[in-house]
């Protein structure tokens, strides 16, 4: 395979990169990186990106790391449908004006969330720091009504950029499935997303509750509760 | 001098209120109450609606709730004619008919039925309450045997109303009125009729259907 994807299915953009692959039918390399066991600090894989971060691509010796750029990178390189990352200036502007917007948003706020909720708690066997909780959560919240009010407008648009689903759509359902595990349903809290999301799901079945796989075995296993299970 | 609508783009009667503002002509200022998030029990809405419900007017601090109250009240105030809510004591009678028919049969037999379901945890069809349900569809289907209109010959804030409820029910559970044919009809003819009827109810009526379809599907 050409094509090698280094990822972990409980990272959010490892399953917007699975998601897209998936879904443009682009043909790729699994390689797992099981985050759980430290396998991105160990010497095989910061061969492959000194960061240590997942997802990582290697295309045929090219290497690229940061989702939203590898993202781009595929829609461009890759004969896919217009739809994902259209070519015309201003389409694709629009489209960029979310994957830099979530950054700072989306993804800072539910991934805080959920670290300091659910993830650290479990993995160094802590208390859960309340304040921390509740204030990366009044963030999260307000973030999550701007995509409600603003990026949704009411719930009047389909997806983000409008009546066509695009990578903006799978880089944010991917970091908004995250709080659940954490035991924050943004579904249910926040129906408008909720029907989103199932529009989402639906333009890209199968793949993306395959992408999703973990992140349904863990809430279910755990319902929120950082227990002393293994994780 | 603003009017301020505290609504929820879910919630049937919230939008019956959206379409009756739309249909009149009037401005209103929307502030969404996100019901899941428990923004009703803030201390600052309850000071306005100690009821904590939506939807709720506050036209320059006089304050209605009860979305058929609002909906009269925009008419009876902003209204450049009667024809919303006509003044004639008969024809008047007849839009209030309607209106106490969707709050206390067509979509108080609704909401008992899927109360349980989407938000009291209830893990099974209530068979009686369905049953309820169908016969105040049955009632609906058979007033519009003839009448183009829930109330009279033409639209009215009945039709607002029940057109919020109606839509919201096949939302529901698609296709429900397969089995009430004037219902269908009634539908199309007033969609045909309502300003901007996608975005101010349809939209609304779609986020409550997937919410009410993922907890149906979770029981059956």
């Amino acid at each position: 395979m050409a094509l090698r994807v280094y990822y972990d299915l409980m990272s959010q953009p490892s399953r917007a990169i699975y998601l897209f692959l998936k879904v443009a039918n682009i043909p790729f390399e699994s390689c797992l990186v099981k985050l759980r066991e430290g396998e991105h600090f160990q010497d095989e894989f910061t061969k492959v990106n000194p960061f240590r971060k997942v997802p990582v691509i290697d295309d045929n010796g090219f290497k690229l790391t940061e989702s939203v750029a590898i993202l781009r990178y595929l829609a461009r390189s890759r004969n896919v449908e217009d739809n994902w990352y259209n070519a015309d200036l201003q389409l694709q502007a629009k489209v960029d004006e979310y994957l830099q917007w979530q950054h700072l948003n989306t993804r800072l706020f539910c991934a805080m969330y959920f670290r300091h909720k659910f993830l650290e708690p479990m993995m160094l066997q802590k208390p859960v720091d309340e304040k921390k909780v509740a204030r990366f959560q009044k963030e999260m919240e307000k973030c999550l009504s701007e995509i409600e009010n603003i990026w949704l407008d009411s719930g009047k648009k389909n997806f983000i950029t409008g009546d066509k689903i695009s990578i903006a759509d799978l880089l944010a359902c991917c970091e908004l499935e995250q709080p659940g595990m954490a035991g924050y349903d943004v579904f249910s809290k926040h129906p408008i997303i909720g029907a989103y999301r199932e529009r989402v799901r639906k333009a890209t079945e199968p793949h993306y509750e395959e992408a999703h796989k973990i992140v349904r075995i863990i809430t279910n296993k755990f319902k929120g509760v950082p227990q002393a299970n293994k994780l | 001098m603003p009017i301020d609508l505290y609504y929820m783009s879910m919630s049937a009667p919230c939008r019956a209120v959206l379409l009756t503002a739309k249909m009149v002509g009037v401005e209103i200022n929307l502030k969404t109450i996100n019901l899941m998030q428990g923004e009703h029990m803030q201390p600052e809405f309850l000071k306005i609606n100690p009821q904590h419900t939506v939807p709720c007017l506050d036209d320059s601090g006089f304050v209605v709730t009860e979305s058929r109250a609002i909906c009269a009240y925009l008419v009876n105030k902003y209204g450049k004619n009667d024809k919303l809510y006509p003044k004639d004591p008969k024809d008047r009678a007849l839009v209030d008919q309607r209106l106490y028919f969707d709050l206390g049969v067509f979509y108080a037999s609704f909401a008992d039925f899927y109360v349980p379901i989407m938000f009291r945890g209830q893990t099974s069809i209530d068979a009686s309450k369905r049953k309820k349900w169908d016969e105040a569809m049955n009632y609906f289907n058979t007033f519009l045997a003839d009448q183009d209109y829930a109330a009279g010959n033409h639209l009215t804030i009945a039709d607002l109303s029940l057109i919020a409820s109606a839509s919201t029910m096949e939302a529901f559970i698609p296709n429900i009125f397969n089995d009430y044919p004037k219902i269908k009809e009634w539908i199309e003819r007033c969609k045909s009729q309502i300003a901007d009827y996608h975005d101010l109810n349809q939209v609304g009526a779609n986020i409550f259907g997937q919410m009410g379809q993922s907890a149906l599907a979770k029981i059956q």
